[in-house]
Formats: structure tokens, sequence, C-alpha cells
């Protein structure tokens, strides 16, 4: 009986267990719908499904029952969220001495600039390393590259740890790895994790599992190769988001032990149709095929025809029929001297009409089987056998026709009338037993030769105890001959002793019968005359056999001389016989004897022969016959696992479909998603993203995104861009790494701004500022149009910068905006006493002028923008004024060409001061300041931005 | 050997000796800029271009105030098509200022990508500079 496993001996979270709760949930919903259907087509599938989806194939193939978890059991669990708080980098890549980036940990976005080389991707890379073990960036790169992760400018140990809040938890949890100062390898780490005290363990919360599947870390360079590579790898990094991997993960498993069930079915299935293959061409012999598999193929008569190969190929399922393992077992075992199986014809059916009919009763290949395994007759032997049998047969004789003889016939008269008189006696009553006894003594006498000797004693001595019985009888009763002389005491004492007397006379002739029976035995048996006239074997031979068979089986009549002629004769009560028959001449050893020299020499001929046809049968079949014993267990493992393959195959199958069902299912909100990131960074493209599926199988297996260019249909990657690609990758993987079933509530993108044209930055900026409104969204960028943007559209974000100085010193600060910053510096280089003032006072105007360049074009661009001007138009005209005045032109009248009307326009306006301000920094940049760049300078110069920046 | 093509009106000292202390200044911007010192090394890389810049503008106004008077008031971008007819040796050294002069008034400008300028790349502008001031062009 099947061991049952129950429900509540299987673990939720033992290893075992492969599918989330959720998906478990799904798919046994969706089993129990098909179930009917699913075992229809392969008896048992369901329950191997199941099985599957507990992880208890092993022991379902044991026997063992699995039983449906209860609905608690496989109840959603959700994450508890997870938000960055800060990470802190040390002697890692570009950060020499530690440099902490402090981050806010909830919702809102967090944009940290800095130029190429700052260090400003080795927050992002020591975030990635922490929570997945790996960095994209160096994946596939030379070992330089990986080698490159420790900072020359550090001595000592290394380190880069992240402080992450876990809602619902007080305190934070830190993940930290720890180089000591000679670690060379980046693998030689020391990993600590800081749980908060009473908080489960990290395990719990499945950081491991969801880092790879949501993956919250997007760089620049893993996106674009993960379009651009193979087609598969873009799937499985987006169906990984499903949370099926483990769905296909048990398809691929049964999969692979359906190939592993099949693999021995295949490989005894092609043996099978070899081997029948063979046996059908070795059925009908050809000098070719016998060549080939005869080790010795000797000349001479040619290989009788083998019904074994027939038989066999029709075993094997030849002409699509099934396999029968046990009659071919039978075949095998079949042995030529023992009881011949009916022969077959050579498709190997039965045609008992047509053997009954003109077949020979056995084959010529079995015919010679059975003599090639018959004994060549010793000559001087059988010569002696039948010397012994004709003196037997003469003293048998002698004995018969003398006074024993006379004697025996005396004595079956005496003792059954003894026996008579002493049924008469009134107190007698006889059993059947001592009648028989009686009446069967002589008998057992005369012809007990086969019986034994204590057997045969046991008898007499049964019926003298009878007659000793009948001497005390005193009744006196008629001859049941004449009717008239009693047979009494008298009678009955003398017939006694006689019949005593005649016993001992009537011994000596059952021992010659006896000893003529064993004559006869010691003749050899004759081959059997079948073969031989399958064989085709001399008239003389089948005369001697039939004549030999005669001999041995006929013993001669008691009164029959022993070389007696043909004769009609009355039974004997001797001889066996029973009823009157017309016997031929009985053959005599005279007979046989004269003709013994002849007779054997065609025996021996035609044994010669047989063996001959027998060696070259079995020298074909035996190899066969040993390849087919061979393959018997293999074939017998194979019916069995027949169905087993048929039971994967299907389970297999619906776990595919479910699998293809789900992702479809899952995905659509996801799709859905990723049309909405599309549509919003796709801005001032005529690439439309219709839809996005996951097709093929496999190694064939891809995601399909359709795209229209201008409203036709377009293969996608080929018509777009290098930023249209980047863009599209974002579109894809942002929504990845912010699915709600992710744990993580961050997601890190670096670089995403290369190679996006300037309206597609704003895009993006629209994107993150949607993401941010529930993720903590953090961007490491080296392109200041993104911060730029995020100005421009009043995005809300917190804008820091990674600076990095001498000897990888790094250090993280607050970004203002453009404008401000130019002051900041501007101020900053007054102030300080390393700039000599001749030389302040060269560079603060130009700085100044950098600031006010950067106002006016802040409002330009807002104006131009705000009313739907392409940026590239925007941009275009901003490119053409290579000048101040032009620049300050565009935000006082939205036109450069107006630039000799900025100064009318500042004094009418009462800026007259700041119109000077203006003047001094269009010339003082170029030197030509008069006056010092103080701190008043700067305050009109300020006033003049805010001025220009705030235009309509 | 060089091949002026004018001789020189007057000795371009003061200008020469304003040159020389742009450079230098701009020099101190870009070691300051290397080491990260407030306000940061963008505030410094830029103080370098603006002073590099002034010291070309320089240079080139002392240079066409010796050698072709007038020349100088023209614009920048006149003077400079017109250098290579000046300075014809060293082979390249009229090019190679005209591209300073374009890397330098990129890195001075917002629009420019300051962010993009490294150290290195404000030293190859300077080291131009060095050279001609250095060169017998100025008697």
């Amino acid at each position: 009986m099947a061991a049952r496993r129950d429900a509540s001996d299987r673990d939720s979270n033992s290893p075992e267990q492969p599918l989330d709760g959720d998906l478990l949930r799904a798919l046994l919903e969706r089993l129990e719908d098909g179930e009917s259907a699913l075992d229809a087509k392969s008896d048992g599938a369901a329950a191997l499904v199941l099985a599957a989806l507990l992880g208890e194939v092993d022991a379902h193939l044991e026997g063992a029952e699995s039983a449906r978890p209860e609905p608690d059991a496989t109840a959603r669990h959700t994450p508890p969220q997870a938000w960055l708080r800060s990470i802190t980098v040390c002697g890692f890549r570009g950060v020499g001495e530690a440099c902490t980036l402090e981050l806010e940990p909830t919702a809102g976005l967090t944009v940290v600039l800095g130029r190429n080389g700052s260090g400003k991707s080795s927050f992002a890379e020591a975030a990635e390393l922490l929570f997945t073990g790996r960095n994209s960036r160096w994946d596939g790169r030379p070992k330089a590259w990986a080698d490159g992760w420790r900072n020359l400018h550090h001595e000592g140990s290394r380190s880069i740890d992240a402080v992450v809040r876990v809602d619902g938890e007080a305190g934070a949890t830190t993940l930290q790895r720890t180089w000591d100062a000679k670690s060379l390898s980046l693998d030689d780490a020391e990993t600590q994790i800081q749980r908060p005290p009473d908080a489960p363990p990290l395990e719990r919360l499945g950081w491991s599992t969801a880092a790879v599947t949501y993956r919250p870390f997007l760089s620049y360079n893993e996106l674009g190769s993960l379009i651009e590579d193979s087609p598969s790898r873009l799937h499985d990094a987006l169906a990984g988001i499903l949370g099926l991997d483990a769905l296909v993960t048990l398809a691929d498993d049964l999969r692979q032990r359906r190939l592993d069930t099949e693999k021995p079915i295949k490989d005894a299935e092609k043996t099978a149709k070899d081997l029948a293959h063979r046996c059908e061409q070795l059925a009908q012999p050809t000098a070719d095929a016998d060549a080939e598999a005869a080790a010795d193929p000797s000349s001479g008569d040619p290989r009788p025809t083998d019904e074994r190969f027939a038989q066999a190929a029709a075993l094997l399922g030849v002409r699509g029929k099934q396999w029968d393992l046990d009659a071919l077992r039978q075949l095998l075992a079949d042995r030529d001297d023992e009881t011949a199986p009916p022969d077959a014809d050579a498709d190997g059916t039965h045609d008992s009409a047509a053997t009954a009919a003109s077949a020979p009763a056995i084959s010529p290949r079995r015919a010679a089987a059975t003599l090639a395994a018959f004994e060549p007759l010793d000559r001087a032997a059988y010569t002696q056998s039948l010397e012994d049998l004709r003196a037997a047969q003469q003293h048998l004789h002698e004995l018969s026709s003398g006074e024993a003889g006379r004697a025996e016939q005396l004595l079956r008269i005496l003792e059954p009338a003894l026996e008579h008189v002493r049924c008469q006696h009134p107190k007698h009553q006889p059993t059947a037993d001592s009648a028989d006894l009686a009446a069967t003594s002589v008998a057992s006498v005369a012809t007990s030769a086969s019986d034994s000797d204590s057997t045969s004693a046991t008898r007499t001595s049964d019926a003298s105890d009878a007659t000793a019985d009948a001497t005390t009888t005193t009744t006196t009763v008629p001859c049941p001959v004449c009717g008239q002389t009693p047979l009494d005491a008298a009678w009955q004492a003398s017939a006694t002793e006689q019949i005593e007397r005649l016993r001992a006379q009537v011994a000596e002739l059952a021992a010659a019968r006896d000893a003529e029976a064993a004559a006869r035995a010691a003749l050899p048996t004759p081959p059997p005359v079948e073969p031989l006239r399958t064989l085709d074997a001399p008239a003389a031979l089948l005369a001697w056999s039939e004549r030999l068979t005669a001999v041995r089986s006929s013993a001669p009549s008691a009164s029959a001389g022993p070389a007696s002629a043909p004769s009609l004769s009355e039974p004997s009560a001797s001889a066996p016989a029973t009823s009157a028959t017309i016997t031929p001449a009985t053959p005599t050893p005279d007979s046989l004897l004269t003709s013994a020299s002849t007779d054997l020499d065609l025996l021996d001929e035609l044994l010669l022969h047989a063996g001959h046809l027998h060696q070259q049968s079995e020298s074909v079949w035996q190899p066969v016959r040993r390849q087919l014993e061979a393959w018997l267990p293999t074939a017998r493992q194979t019916l069995d696992a027949r169905p087993l393959a048929a039971r994967f195959k299907e389970a297999e199958a619906w776990l595919r479909d479910q699998a293809t069902q789900l992702y479809n299912e899952r995905f659509a909100p996801i799709a859905e998603a990723v049309r909405q990131n599309w549509d919003e960074l796709r801005t001032a493209s005529n690439v439309s993203l219709e839809e996005i599926r996951f097709a093929g199988k496999a190694t064939r297996r891809t995601v399909e995104l359709d795209v229209t260019v201008d409203g036709l249909e377009s293969p996608a990657l080929s018509v777009m861009s290098q930023g249209e690609l980047n863009a599209l990758a974002l579109s894809l993987f942002l929504p990845r790494a912010t699915l709600d079933r992710s744990p993580f509530r961050f997601v890190v993108i670096d670089d995403p701004v290369q190679a996006m044209d300037p309206a597609r930055v704003d895009g993006l900026a629209q994107v993150l500022e949607r993401t941010a409104r529930t993720r903590q969204v953090i961007v490491f960028t080296h392109d200041d149009r993104l911060a730029e943007s995020i100005r421009r559209l009043q995005i809300k974000a917190r804008l820091l910068e990674v600076r990095r100085g001498e000897r990888s010193q790094v250090s993280v600060h607050p970004r203002s905006d453009e404008v401000q910053r130019a002051f900041d510096e501007a101020y900053a280089l007054i102030r300080t006493e390393k700039l000599p003032p001749s030389a302040r006072d060269r560079v603060v105007p130009g700085l100044c002028r950098v600031a006010l360049e950067e106002a006016a074009l802040e409002a330009f661009r807002r104006r131009r923008l705000g009313r739907g001007e392409p940026h590239l138009d925007v941009q275009e005209t901003i490119e053409q004024c290579d000048k101040l005045l032009p620049k300050v032109a565009l935000a006082l009248f939205d036109d450069p060409g107006r630039a000799g009307h900025v100064l009318g326009h500042l004094n009418n306006s009462d800026l007259r001061h700041q119109a000077d301000v203006l003047m001094a920094c269009n010339k003082g940049s170029h030197g030509g300041l008069q006056g010092a760049a103080d701190h008043q300078f700067l305050r009109s110069a300020k006033d003049l931005a805010q001025y220009l920046r705030s235009r309509p | 050997m060089s091949q002026q093509t004018a001789a020189p009106n007057r000795p371009p000292s003061a200008e020469l000796a304003l040159s020389d202390q742009l450079l230098e200044h701009a020099d101190t911007c870009l070691q300051l800029a290397a080491k990260a010192h407030e306000p940061g090394p963008r505030a410094w890389l830029r103080a370098s271009a603006l002073l590099q810049r002034q010291a070309l503008e320089t240079l080139l106004e002392a240079l066409y105030a010796q050698r072709m008077p007038g020349v100088e008031h023209a614009s920048l971008r006149a003077q400079l098509l017109v250098l290579p007819e000046i300075l014809r040796s060293p082979a390249g050294l009229a090019t190679r200022i005209g591209a300073a002069w374009g890397r330098l008034s990129s890195a001075c400008h917002r629009g420019g990508g300051i962010g993009l300028q490294g150290v290195e790349r404000l030293r190859e502008p300077l080291g131009v500079l060095r050279e001609w001031r250095g060169h017998g062009v100025w008697g």
C-alpha cells in the first residue's frame, strides 16, 4: 500500500519545497480543475504533477502518495520593505579613506552627481556587491579589471557596508564586507550582517533570492547588454521577475527524468529493431547473411531454414506488433532434445491446418538438431545386445515349451479351483483383496518380470497364506468341471501341495521371462523415425529403425520360437496382447544381426549429415540467441518504464503550459508599466512600443517587442538608436526592480543618461519622479543634464555631488543648482587666500558670467519647452549663442538678435547697477574688470541672475 | 630656426609679465583642483581655464601689437586665423594654440561641460601656452 505523505509533515519552508506560496496555490487550483483531463492523457500524470509541485517526485516514484497542503500553508507572504540608509566605502575602487553616502531611507529621488573618476560609481558598485555578491560592471571583463577593486591610495583593511532600514524593525540592518590589508582577491572577504535585536534572521527576508530576481541595481552597461545580447538572456532577465523560474525548473526536472527514463527505452527499442531486422534477414538463409553471422561458415550443405528467426522477429514487434517477451523467452529456452513446440510459419503465425496437411511434423532444422543429439551406436555393443536377446529368447522358449510351461498351465487350473473350493466355505467371506490376489497369483508369478523380487515374493506369500487358510476347510465341493468328484479336504490338501511344487517350476520360467525383457530393454533406442523421414533418410534406415523399435517393444509369445514367422495367433495368456489380432511378423534379433553392419553404416552417415546441418544452424542462431537473452532483461524493464515516461511527458507538458499562461497573466501589468515608461522616455521618438510578450522555448526563448515606426510595424532593435535602446532597457527593467513582490523599496541606477538626447533626459526625469513616489530611487550620473532637467521641471529631488581629491579622498556634498553653484564657487574664491587678488579679479567675473548665462538659459528653456517646442530646436537656438548678451536677450526678449537692447532694458528697469555688472562680467571674464570683484559685485550679479531666471 | 614675418615694434614686457603671472595662477588652480580643495575641483578647474584663456588673449594682444599692429583689435577668431602667418615655427604651434583656446573657451562656459574637464585636460593648453611663452618670437 502506498505510503501517504501527510501535509502536516511538510515544512513550507523546507528546501525541498520548490515553489513559493503564491505560485503553489495558483498551480494547485489549476491542477484541481484539470486533473481529470490530465489523467485522461496519461493515467497517474496528475498525481505526478502534484508530487512535482510539492517537491516529492522521488517519494512518489517509490510509491508514496502526496497530500494536498492546506490552503493556510500556501498563504501569501509579504516581505518587509527595505530602504537604504547609507553606503560607506573604504579603500574600495575609487574611494580611499572611508566615505559615507548618506541617504534618506524613504520614497524619493536622490541624484548623485560627480565627474568621471570622482568615485561616485564606487558607491553603486559597493551596494550591488553587498546585496548580490557580484557586480555587473565587472562581469565578463578581463581579470585585471576585477583585480582593480583595491584603491591604491589606501593602506590597511578595506570595507564596504550598507545600512538598511527595514519596515517594522526598530534598529537598522548593516551588511558589511571587509578585507584585510593583504587581501588581493575580491572574494577573499569577510561578510558580516548585523540585525537589530529581536529581528528575525536575514534569511527569512528572502533578500538573496530577491536581489537576483528583482535586481534593484541597474547600470548603463548591464541595461545595454541585456537588451542587445542574446534573446534568451533578455527572456531570462525578465522571466525571473515573474517568479516562475521555479516552475520552469520543475518542468526541466521532469523533462530530464523523462529523458533518463526514455534513454534505456529507446536503446532497447533500437536494439530490438536491429535484432528483428537481423532475424528477418536470417530467417531465410543466404550465403551472405550466413557468412556474416557464422564465425565459421563451412562449405557443404546449406543451412536449413531456421524457423526460430522468423518467430523471434515476430515476437520482437516487427511490423508494428508489440513485443511478446514471455513467448520470446520461451523460444530462447526451447531445447531441441525436449518436446518441440509447434513449428511456426515464416511469418511467425501458426497454421495448424497447413501443418497437418502437408508440412512435415518437424522442421529440417529441428530434425537435424534431434539427430545431432543422437549418440552413434557402438557396433560391438549393438551386436552383443542382439545376441543377448536372442539367447534370452531361446532360453525362454525352451522353458515355455517344456515342463515349466506345462506346470504353468496346470497351475492356472489348480489355483482357481482351490480358490473356488475355499470360496464355497460358508464362513469364508473372501475380501476383494484376497480374491484378486488368488486370481492373479499365477499371473503375478508368471509375468512379474518387471516387478521387483520383493514385491513378487510378498504377493506369493500372501497367496500361500490364503491357500493355507483353505486347508482348514472341511467343506466338500463338487468338481466344477465334472460336477461329481468331490473336492474335499483331501483334495484340497493334495492340490495345495501340488501348487507348491508347480510354483517352484514356474519360477524358473518367470526368471527366463525377466531375462528376456531385460535383454530387450538393453537394446539401443533407435533414432526417432520422424526426424529421419524429414531428413530423407534411406528406406532401409527407416525400416531398420522400425524393426529395432518393434524388437524392443514386442515380447515373444509363449509358444513362438525366437524366430517365428508372422502368424495368426490367439492371444496368449502369457503375452501382453488382450485381444485376437493379426500381428505382422515380429522382427527378430537374428534379422537385425544379419543387417547390422549395413544398418549402422546408414545410421552413421545420416547422423554425420544431421550433425553438420545442426552445426550450420547453431553457428548462426546461437550468437543471435545470446544477444536476445542479453536484451530480454532490459526489454522487460523497458515495458515497465514506458507508462512512467508517458506520465513524465504529460506532467511536463502541463507544467510548461501553466508556465506560459502564468507568464502572460503576470507580465500583463508589468508590460503596461513598461509601455508607460517608454511613452515618457520616447519623447521625440517615432518608435512606439505596442506589445511585449514571452515567446519560444528552450534555446529559442525570447521576448518579442512589437514596435511601430510612424505607425508601421517594424522589428524593434534594428530601428532603434543607442539612446532609444537604453531608454527601452530602462523601461523594461525599472518595473522589474520595483515590483511589489520585491522586498527592496530602493533602486540604484548608475549612469542612465548616457547616449540619451536632451529630450529623453526630460522623459527620464519624469519616469524617475513617478517611480520615486513609492520607491527610494538613487541615480548616479556624471551628466549634469539630468540635474538640469530636474530643476527645470521642478521635480522634487535631493542632489548630491561626489568629489574626489588628492589620494582618492572622496567627499559627498549637497549639490545646488548651476546658478547658485557658480556663485558659491565665486564666493569661495573670494574668501580663499590661496588665490591672489589679481587672479581673483580675473576669475570671479568669469564665474559670474557662467551664472548669468545659466540663469538666462533656464528662463528661455522653461518658456520654450513649456510651449511644447521640441527640445532639439530649443537646444539648437541656445548653441547658436556663444556670447553673454545674446543669451541674456533670450531670457529677456526670447530673441538672441536683440542683444543690443539688453542694456537699455536693464537701465529702463531700474537695474542700472546690474547692467554695469553684466558688462563687467562680459568684459571681465576676458580680463577687463575695472575695480575689485568683491562681495558687492557678487550681490549685484546674483540680483541680476535672479531677475533673468524669473523672466516668464 | 624661427621665421618671423615682421620685426617687433616694442618689447611686450608688460603683457608678457602679466601672462606669466596668469599662467602661474592657472597652474596653482590646477594643483588645487587635483587636491579637491574647497570649493571643489570644478571651481578651480574653471578658474584655471579662465586664467589660461586670459593669458592666451594677453599673449595674442602682445604678439600682434609687436608684430602686426592693429590686428589686436580684431575679433579673437580673426586673430587666431592670422596666427599661423606670424608664428610659422615650430610647425603646428599656432594650430595647437587655436585648439587650446577652443578647449579653454568651452571650459569657461556652462554649456562646455566643465564636468567633463579634468586636470589633465587643462594641463594640455597650459603646456601649449608655456611653450609659446618660451618661444623666441618675443625677442
